[in-house]
C-alpha cells in the first residue's frame, strides 16, 4: 500500500444512522467492519462513497426522492458530514463533504479538498477529485463493490456496460471520438445536396426539353387540322373571341336568354384563357338552356298529341249510347226488379209445395208398404186357424203331452234305474258293495249293468222322448202364431190410421181431394208444380238479365261522360280555354302545331353547336400552344442562371463528399485502433479474470470465462460468456448460472476490472461479499483478498461470522483492522 | 496538439486509405483536445455549413 492512495482515517457525522461524530482510524491498514444486521456497518460504506462521488448510487427509488434519507434525523444542525483523508505514504489529500437537511436525498452537496495546504472548494474540488482520483465508472465498477450493483452490471444494458468497460480498458477517447465524427450527418448532407441537383435538372432541362416537344406536337396537330403557322398567334383568337361572341349573343336572343360581355379579351393568354373559360362556360349553359327549351316542347306536343286521343275516343263512346238518358234507364231497372219479386215468391211456393207433397208421398209409400207386409203375413198365418181354433189346438197339445209323459214314465222305470246304478259306479266308485258287503269291480258291473238295458225299451223311450219335444215344439209354434196374429192385426190397423192421417194433410194442403192411386196422384202432382215453378225461375232470370244489362249500360255511359268531363277540365286549364268537343279539339291542333313549330326552330339552333364547340376546342389547342410556347421562352430564359446554379451545388455536393469520405476513412481508423488496443487489452484481461474465476471456484462445468466484445450498429458491446474446460460448450451466464456462481463470477469481473484500471485510489469497497456463497467459495475469497491486501487497501463490511473468521485466518493481522459494531441506537449510531 | 493526441495522430495515420486526409484527421484530434467530442461536431458542422454556403 505504498505507492496507490488509501483511506487513513474517516469521520462520520450526521449521515444516515450515525448521528453524533464517529471516527475511524483505518491505521493505514484493510478494514474488516463486522457486526450483526442493522448496526451500520454498510452505513460506513456508504458514507465513503457519498464522500468520494457525492451520491449514493443505490438510492435510486422514487421515494428516496421523496424525503431525505442521507441526513441524520436527530442531528442537532439537521446536517451531514463526511470527512476522508487519503494517503499514499508520501501525498496527504482530505475531502469533506456536507449538506444539510433537504426535501430529497438527492440534494446537492459541498465538497472541500485540501492537497497539503491548498484549498479546493465545491466544483473546483469535483474536478479535482476526478483528475486525482477515479471516474464514476471506474469507480463503481473496479472499486465499490455492492453486491446489487455488481449484478446489475452483468445483466443490466449492454451500451452501458460496454461503456464502462471501455473507460476501464483506456478506451473512452477513442469511443468518444468514434461517437463525435458525423459521418452519417455528411453523407446525409451530400445526399441532400445530391437530391437538389437531381431536382433542378429535372424541374428545368428536363421541363425545357419536354415542353418543347410537345409544343412541336401542338403546332404540327394544329397545321394538320388546317391552320397556317401564321395564324398561331394572339390576334387570331382575339378575332375568335369575337366571332364566337357574336354567335352565341345570337343564340342567346333566339332563346331569350341574357348574354354576357365576352368580346373584352386582350392579346395575353392569361386573358384569353379567361375569355375562353367565359366562352365555354356560356356556350355550355346555352346548349343546357336550349336542351331544356326542346324538352318543354317536346313534352307539351306529347301531352297535346295524347289529350287530342283520348277525348276524340271519348266523344266515339257517348255516340254509342245515342244520347240515352240514365235516369230513364233506371226507372226501368226499378220496374223490371218490381215484377220479379212475385215471380220469385210464386216459384219458392211451388218449389215449397212440392217438396212437402215428396217428402209425403215418400211417407205414403212407407204406411202402405207396412199395411200390406203385415197383411202378407197374416195371410200366411191364416193355416193355423183363427184365434179361437189355435187356442183349442193348443189345448189338445197339452192334453197329448201329459198322455206321452205318463207312457215315458213307465217304460222308463227299470231302465233309468239301470242306468241311475251304472251311473252311481261311474261316479261314486265304492269300494265294497253296500248289500252284500263284497269287493266292487266298478268297470265290469258297469258294462254288466248297461248290457242288461233292454236295447228295444231303449228305443222305445227314445221315441216317446222324441213325440214329447214334437209336441212341444208344435205348441210353441201355434202360440207363436196366435201372438204374431195379434201384432200383425194390431200393426195393420196402425198403419191405416196413419195413412188416413197423412192423407187428410195433403188434401188440407193442396186443398183439393186425392184420387187413387195415391202414390201416382201425388207423383203427379209434384212434376206438375215442379214444371211451374221452373217455368216462373226461367222468366224471372230473363228479366233480371235484362236489369244486369241496363245497370252495366248505366254504369258505362256514367263513366264515359265523367271521363269526357275530366279530360275536358284538364284541357281546358293547359290551353287556357272554356271551348268543348269540336272547338276544344281545333283548339288542340292549333297549340300542337305551335309546339312543332318551336321543337323545329330549336332543331335549327342546335344545328349551331357542333361547330361552336368545333370552334372552341381550336381556340383551345392555340391558347395551349400560345401557353407552352410561353413556358418554353420563359425556361430559356431562365436555363443560365439554372445551370449556373446547378454547377455550384456540383462544386458544393463534390466538397461534401470529399469531407464524408475523409471522415469515413478517419472513422474506420479510429474503429480499426480501437479494435488493435481492445485485442490486446482483453487479452490481459482475460488471464486475470480466468485466474480469478479459477481462484473463485466458479462453474463446475463451465470452467473458463471470457469478456467477448461484438461489432453492433450503436458501436462494441461486451458478452460475458463461460466456456467448459474443452471449449466446446458455452454459454452467457446470464442464462444458465445460479445466484452463487453469478456473484463469483462478478467478483471475477470486479477483482479482473480492478487489476486492469488505471486509478490511483488503490482500495477494493466491498459491502458483504460473502453473500450466498458457501464455505470453499468464501475461503476461495478470503484467500484472494490476502492476495489484493499486498497492493491495495480493502474495506469489507460483513454480518457472516464465517467470512469473518477465514478473512483474520488468511490476512496477516498486521495488514488488517478488524472493526466489530454491537449495537446501534437513533441518538448515537453504532457502538 | 497535446503529445497524447500527437501519439495518437501518428498511429491512425499510418492506418488512413489516402493521406490526404491526414490533415482533417489532425485537425479532429486538435478540435477533440480543444473542446472534446461537441468541439468535433461543432466544427465538421460549421465546415459544412460554409460548403454549403459557398
Amino acid at each position: 500500500m505504498a505507492e496507490l492512495l488509501h483511506i487513513s482515517d474517516i469521520t462520520i457525522e450526521g449521515f444516515r444512522g450515525v448521528n453524533k461524530p464517529l471516527n475511524l482510524d483505518f491505521e493505514n491498514r484493510c478494514v474488516m467492519i463486522h457486526g450483526r444486521n442493522g448496526v451500520g456497518k454498510s452505513t460506513v460504506l456508504q458514507a465513503i462513497e457519498w464522500c468520494l462521488m457525492g451520491q449514493c448510487r443505490h438510492m435510486e427509488l422514487d421515494e428516496f426522492g421523496r424525503e431525505d434519507a442521507l441526513v441524520n434525523l436527530f442531528h442537532p444542525d439537521k446536517k451531514a458530514s463526511v470527512t476522508i483523508r487519503l494517503t499514499d505514504g508520501t501525498r496527504k489529500y482530505q475531502l469533506r463533504r456536507e449538506r444539510k437537511l433537504g426535501k430529497s436525498t438527492r440534494g446537492k452537496s459541498q465538497l472541500v479538498l485540501y492537497e497539503g495546504k491548498q484549498e479546493y472548494k465545491n466544483t473546483e474540488a469535483e474536478q479535482k477529485l476526478r483528475e486525482l482520483l477515479v471516474s464514476p465508472e471506474q469507480f463503481y465498477a473496479a472499486t465499490y463493490l455492492r453486491q446489487d450493483a455488481i449484478r446489475e452490471f452483468i445483466v443490466g444494458d449492454a451500451q452501458d456496460r460496454a461503456r464502462v468497460i471501455d473507460e476501464l480498458l483506456g478506451l473512452e477517447t477513442l469511443r468518444q471520438l468514434l461517437e463525435a465524427v458525423p459521418v452519417k450527418d455528411v453523407e446525409t448532407a451530400a445526399k441532400k445536396v445530391e437530391k437538389e441537383i437531381g431536382d433542378m435538372k429535372e424541374g428545368t432541362i428536363q421541363a425545357l426539353d419536354l415542353a418543347t416537344k410537345k409544343l412541336v406536337n401542338y403546332k404540327d396537330e394544329l397545321m394538320k387540322g388546317g391552320l397556317a403557322e401564321k395564324k398561331l398567334n394572339a390576334d387570331t383568337l382575339v378575332q375568335k373571341t369575337k366571332d364566337v361572341a357574336t354567335e352565341l349573343a345570337e343564340i342567346a336572343g333566339d332563346l331569350k336568354v341574357s348574354s354576357p360581355k365576352l368580346d373584352d379579351v386582350e392579346e395575353n393568354t392569361a386573358s384569353l384563357a379567361d375569355g375562353y373559360n367565359r366562352l365555354d362556360v356560356f356556350l355550355d349553359r346555352l346548349d343546357r338552356e336550349r336542351f331544356g327549351f326542346f324538352k318543354a316542347a317536346e313534352n307539351r306536343r306529347s301531352e297535346l298529341q295524347h289529350f287530342l286521343e283520348e277525348y276524340t275516343d271519348a266523344r266515339s263512346q257517348m255516340a254509342e249510347f245515342k244520347e240515352q238518358d240514365p235516369e230513364e234507364l233506371q226507372s226501368r231497372v226499378e220496374k223490371l226488379r218490381d215484377e220479379i219479386k212475385p215471380l220469385e215468391t210464386e216459384r219458392d211456393g211451388k218449389n215449397d209445395l212440392a217438396e212437402f207433397l215428396n217428402d209425403k208421398r215418400n211417407v205414403l209409400k212407407g204406411l202402405q208398404s207396412d199395411a200390406n207386409k203385415a197383411q202378407h203375413k197374416l195371410e200366411a198365418l191364416k193355416k193355423y186357424g183363427s184365434i179361437e181354433e189355435i187356442e183349442e189346438s193348443v189345448r189338445g197339445f197339452d192334453m197329448r203331452l201329459l198322455e206321452t209323459a205318463r207312457l215315458k214314465r213307465e217304460t222308463g222305470a227299470y231302465t233309468q234305474l239301470l242306468k241311475s246304478a251304472a251311473d252311481f259306479l261311474a261316479e261314486a266308485k265304492p269300494e265294497k258293495c253296500p248289500v252284500c258287503n263284497r269287493p266292487v269291480q266298478h268297470a265290469k258291473l258297469r258294462r254288466e249293468l248297461l248290457l242288461r238295458m233292454d236295447k228295444a225299451q231303449q228305443t222305445k223311450i227314445e221315441k216317446i222322448e222324441a213325440t214329447i219335444d214334437e209336441l212341444k215344439d208344435k205348441k210353441r209354434e201355434y202360440k207363436d202364431a196366435a201372438v204374431q196374429i195379434n201384432d200383425l192385426t194390431r200393426e195393420i190397423r196402425s198403419a191405416q190410421t196413419d195413412l188416413a192421417r197423412e192423407i187428410q194433410e195433403i188434401e188440407k194442403k193442396i186443398k183439393s181431394k186425392l184420387k187413387e192411386p195415391l202414390d201416382i196422384e201425388v207423383a203427379r202432382r209434384v212434376t206438375n208444380l215442379r214444371d211451374s215453378a221452373k217455368q216462373i225461375d226461367e222468366k224471372a232470370r230473363g228479366m233480371e238479365q235484362k236489369s244486369q244489362e241496363l245497370e252495366n249500360q248505366i254504369k258505362r255511359l256514367g263513366e264515359t261522360i265523367r271521363r269526357k268531363e275530366k279530360l275536358e277540365d284538364k284541357i281546358q286549364r293547359v290551353l287556357g280555354v272554356v271551348q268543348t268537343d269540336e272547338k276544344l279539339i281545333q283548339a288542340m291542333k292549333s297549340e300542337m302545331k305551335s309546339a312543332e313549330t318551336e321543337i323545329g326552330k330549336l332543331n335549327k339552333i342546335n344545328e349551331r353547336f357542333p361547330k361552336l364547340k368545333m370552334e372552341l376546342t381550336t381556340y383551345k389547342k392555340i391558347l395551349e400552344y400560345l401557353e407552352e410556347s410561353e413556358r418554353v421562352k420563359k425556361l430559356e430564359k431562365e436555363m443560365p442562371d439554372v445551370q449556373e446554379r446547378i454547377k455550384k451545388l456540383e462544386r458544393n455536393s463534390e466538397k461534401l463528399r470529399e469531407l464524408f469520405m475523409g471522415l469515413s476513412d478517419i472513422h474506420e481508423v479510429l474503429r480499426a485502433e480501437k479494435e488493435s488496443i481492445l485485442e490486446s487489452t482483453l487479452d490481459r484481461l482475460q488471464d486475470s479474470l480466468g485466474s480469478y474465476y479459477s481462484r473463485i471456484l466458479g462453474h463446475p462445468y463451465f470452467v473458463n470465462l471470457q469478456l467477448t466484445p461484438e461489432e453492433e450498429k450503436k458501436g462494441i458491446v461486451y458478452r460475458i460468456v463461460a466456456y467448459d474446460e474443452s471449449k466446446n460448450y458455452s454459454t452467457y451466464v446470464q442464462t444458465r448460472f445460479s445466484n452463487a456462481q453469478t456473484n463469483a463470477t462478478a467478483l471475477s469481473l470486479f477483482l479482473a476490472m480492478a487489476g486492469a484500471t488505471t486509478s490511483q485510489l488503490g482500495m477494493l469497497v466491498l459491502d458483504d461479499p460473502g453473500q450466498s456463497l458457501d464455505t470453499d467459495h468464501k475461503n476461495a475469497l478470503a484467500n484472494i483478498l490476502a492476495a489484493e491486501a499486498k497492493e491495495k487497501q480493502f474495506i469489507v463490511a460483513t454480518q457472516d461470522e464465517e467470512m469473518k473468521s477465514l478473512i483474520e485466518e488468511a490476512v496477516p493481522k498486521t495488514r488488517l483492522k478488524c472493526i466489530t459494531f454491537k449495537d446501534w441506537s437513533p441518538q448515537a449510531g453504532p457502538s | 496538439m497535446t503529445r497524447k493526441s500527437e501519439t495518437m495522430y501518428d498511429r491512425l495515420r499510418q492506418r488512413l486509405t489516402l493521406k490526404e486526409h491526414a490533415s482533417l484527421l489532425k485537425d479532429v484530434l486538435d478540435w477533440f483536445d480543444d473542446g472534446g467530442a461537441k468541439k468535433v461536431k461543432d466544427e465538421i458542422g460549421k465546415r459544412m455549413e460554409s460548403i454549403r454556403e459557398e
